[in-house]
């Protein structure tokens, strides 16, 4: 009975299940894809807290208490955590690329590979400006002209910032483009296999 | 935060949420089927058996409620004649109309009847409470609670119900005009209620709740009859088991009857036509109705509020009697004292009312106000307390001016015709406080300008009547510093009458500088004098003295008789005194002829040093010296010497070795 494989997930699940080392090629196709992403990503992470936001930069030998941080983040409860200090080394670790399956989203959608910024330092310098792009205190202001947001508005969803999306847009699809072609190809290899004629020739 | 990720591939696997709702609620379907049919012949049975408790609890509740009523009606003197019939006859009247349960009405009623003392009272005032209720939406407890305080002179509790009276009206109002009001605001709400579609719910939900005490009665009556139970928990094992064992047999009526309804011809059921059963239950059910109506004509019970509470001795006609007339005269003493009381309000706010349109009086306290002169401010006073036709105070009044004119005339006689210490003091005081007031109050700044103004006028005519400003240094410290403040305050006002306070001030200053200044002439002229005196006490002296020394005898010496000589002046040899010298005659001075070119004989140095030698005495020997003295005042010279000597010390010479002193 003819066996009908559709979709990355039910053909990811068809290689490891019959063809493992077809599935890890893929992987590594797809992890090298990913790495270009987010190596390009990590270049563009400032060594130093951006437009001169010196009391944003982490410093190891100051430590930080409530009394002493700048940033007030308080909610009805109490303190919920310190604001998060521009640690270079930090963001570079956050910048990663996951190949596992994620949770469906409301539509019903499950995402097969992403690259993602992590870290929420991370998170402010990439996203800072999006919503007000003169910034709404001088230090916004400030800090939200010291460089442009790259990227745009895609299927209503904000592509916009400073690293991840700016690598992204700076791409401009060659690796999905690389990703999908990763993907045809373990489908052919695994459909070459499939076959009798390749059965007996592997047997 | 937003999720800041890319997703290079994404899968359509459907929307899982809806799968996992759809399943879950077909299990809670499949599972609730199961606990039906599970449970159905348990719940209903439970179901019954609960009935049964609810029905002897609202009993026992409605019983409770009944007797406190009772034992208010008791404790109050109010249960003679029918009286407590006639208020569990209102109260089941108005739980018809309304659909209001006696559950609230009889605490409600109970309270009112505590707080009145009076049962007419505490109908009107329960009925006022159910319309308010009605229309505010607020339970009946709490109304009947504000409605009991107010009567008792806390009338705060009614603004918390919402009643659409203001603070003020409820505070200055009586009660009985806010029951007036009341009743006036709510008119109907209560009975509209009853016939909106809650109203009649709640009319039903009265007859089932009322249905539930008739059966919870019906079946403690029986368990009393069935067993002596003394205990609660034998009361509740019994209605246990009787309910299940009428759920029983009802559910076994069901049965009976779905049967029946299966045979043809539109058959139905009476009970009476069960064969020997049937004939037994309808005679059961006649024996209970009747057994009941025998129990409640019996015991002169209301069918429905079954309370204990009407069992009572019979009652002697002749001290009901005397008791209600005693309560009637009481009553008729209460309504003449309160009748007084409100003529006696009403006059007063009559004098009241009329004193706002008095123009004598408007004027009196106007004029009160635009014065600060004692003599004046009390005469007003006087005035006043005569138009209020207080003599004693007024009395009062007139003796204190009485006192003051006498000191005034006093100070008169004294030749004191200024303003004294004390009066400006006190005119002082007055005028501060009230320009302080003045400062304080909101009005605008042209008020408070004309204000002031007013205030400066006042102490200007204060001080005008009691005779002006002295000169300032007569008055103490104290006063001349607040003189100089009130000047200062004048001068920043700047015009009108703060101005003429401020003219004043400044001449009674001149005065007193006036005054000082004459008095240090007058001193000085004095000490003039007085010097003037002892000089010519002196003189006096020393021509007395001259007198005296002019009358003493006049020695003369004894002259020796000198020959008149004339004079022949002696030829003078050079070197040698001439003789004018050893004469007391000083020859004429003739000078001689100068030649052109030559230096007279006084500035020739040689003839004038040789003048000089013959006059000491010396001879005209030719060892004369000269002694010329240097005074070097810049003493340079003595540094150039300090500087050789200090050189001389420091590097020697070729005498002496460096360093030598």
């Amino acid at each position: 009975m003819p066996v009908e494989v559709k979709g990355v997930m039910a053909l990811r699940k068809a290689l490891n299940a019959y063809a493992p080392d077809l599935a890890k090629e893929l992987t590594t196709e797809i992890t090298k894809s990913l790495k270009v992403i987010q190596k390009s990503a990590r270049g563009f992470v400032p060594n130093q807290a951006p437009g001169g936001l010196f009391n944003w930069e982490f410093d190891a030998a100051r430590k930080i208490t409530a009394q002493n941080s700048m940033f007030k983040t308080f909610s009805a409860t109490g303190r919920v955590r310190f604001f998060p200090l521009y640690n270079a080394t930090e963001i570079k670790r956050g910048i990663v690329y996951r190949t596992g399956y994620g949770k469906p989203n409301s539509r019903g959608f499950r995402s097969l590979f992403r690259v993602k910024n992590m870290s929420a330092a991370g998170a402010i310098y990439e996203t800072a400006g999006r919503k007000n792009p003169s910034g709404v205190a001088p230090q916004g202001a400030r800090f939200v002209q010291q460089g442009p947001i790259y990227g745009r508005k895609r299927n209503g969803q904000d592509m916009r910032g400073r690293v991840l999306y700016r690598a992204w847009e700076q791409d401009e699809g060659k690796q999905t483009v690389a990703i999908f072609k990763a993907i045809e190809q373990a489908r052919v290899n695994f459909e070459k296999r499939a076959t009798v004629s390749s059965v007996k020739a592997s047997a | 935060m937003s999720n800041i990720l890319i997703d290079i591939a994404a899968e359509f696997t459907g929307k899982n949420a809806f799968k996992q709702a759809d399943s879950a609620t077909t299990k809670l379907y499949n599972t609730t089927k199961k606990l039906a049919a599970s449970f159905g012949v348990a719940f209903g049975a439970r179901a019954i058996t609960q009935f049964g408790k609810a029905s002897v609890k609202a009993f026992i509740q409605d019983d409770n409620a009944a007797r406190s009523l009772g034992v208010t009606l008791k404790n109050l003197g109010l249960d003679y004649g029918n009286t407590a019939t006639s208020v569990n006859d209102f109260i089941s009247n108005l739980e018809r109309q309304t659909g209001v349960l006696d559950d609230e009405l009889r605490p409600a009623m109970d309270r009112l009847l505590r707080a009145t003392g009076s049962v007419a009272k505490a109908q009107d005032l329960l009925a006022l409470g159910l319309d308010i209720s009605a229309g505010t939406g607020k339970d009946l407890t709490a109304v009947s609670q504000g409605l009991q305080k107010a009567f008792l002179g806390n009338n705060a509790s009614l603004g918390r119900l919402g009643v659409g009276l203001s603070k003020a009206e409820l505070t200055a109002s009586s009660f009985a005009e806010i029951q007036v009001k009341l009743t006036k605001l709510f008119a109907g709400q209560a009975s509209s209620a009853a016939e909106s579609y809650a109203g009649q719910v709640n009319k039903l939900t009265v007859a089932s709740n009322n249905a539930k005490e008739a059966i919870g009665k019906g079946i403690i009556d029986a368990l009393k009859m069935l067993g002596d139970n003394t205990s609660a928990s034998d009361l509740a094992t019994d209605m246990e088991d009787a309910a299940t064992n009428v759920a029983n047999l009802i559910r076994g009526m069901g049965v009976l009857l779905s049967q029946l309804d299966r045979l043809p011809g539109g058959f139905k059921l009476d009970v009476a036509m069960i064969p020997i059963i049937g004939t037994y239950l309808s005679l059961i059910a006649e024996a209970g109705a009747k057994a009941e109506r025998i129990a409640t004509v019996g015991a002169q019970r209301n069918p429905i509020q079954s309370g204990s509470y009407l069992k009572k001795p019979p009652v002697d006609k002749t001290a009901v009697a005397a008791l209600s007339a005693a309560k009637k005269a009481a009553k008729a003493a209460a309504d003449a004292a309160a009748k007084k009381a409100i003529a006696d309000k009403k006059s007063a706010d009559l004098a009241k009312a009329a004193a706002a349109f008095d123009l004598t009086r408007i004027s009196i306290a106007a004029a009160l106000k635009a014065t600060y002169d004692n003599d004046t401010k009390l005469r007003l006073l006087a005035m006043q307390a005569i138009e209020d036709e207080d003599g004693t105070r007024a009395l009062s009044y007139l003796n204190q001016l009485k006192i003051l004119q006498d000191s005034v005339q006093a100070a008169k006689l004294a030749g004191i015709t200024t303003i004294s210490n004390a009066s400006l003091e006190a005119l002082q005081f007055l005028l501060f406080k009230e320009l302080s007031v003045i400062d304080a109050s909101s009005m605008a700044e042209a008020d408070k300008n004309a204000a002031k103004d007013a205030a400066f006028a006042k102490f200007n005519d204060a001080i005008t009547k009691q005779g002006g400003l002295a000169a300032a240094n007569q008055y103490d410290e104290r006063v001349q510093v607040k003189l100089t403040e009130i000047a200062k305050l004048a001068a920043l006002q700047g015009y009108g009458s703060a101005l003429a306070t401020l003219n004043t001030i400044m001449v009674s200053n001149e005065l007193a500088i006036a005054k000082t200044q004459s008095a240090n002439d007058l001193a000085r002229y004095d000490a003039l004098k007085a010097y003037i005196t002892l000089l010519g006490v002196a003189y006096n002296a020393a021509i007395a003295l001259a007198a005296a020394n002019a009358a003493a005898a006049v020695i003369v010496p004894n002259v020796p008789n000198v020959p008149n000589v004339p004079y022949v002046p002696k030829p003078t040899p050079r070197g040698v005194l001439p003789d004018y010298l050893d004469d007391p005659v000083i020859p004429p001075y003739v000078p001689r002829p100068v030649p052109r070119g030559v230096l007279p004989d006084y500035l020739d140095i040689s003839t004038s040093i040789g003048s000089m030698a013959n006059s000491t005495g010396n001879g005209g020997s030719g060892s004369n010296t000269i002694k010329i003295e240097i005074v070097d005042k810049t003493s340079g010279l003595i540094e150039v010497v300090q500087q050789a000597v200090q050189t001389n010390n420091r590097y020697g010479n070729n005498l002496d070795y460096a360093g030598a002193i």
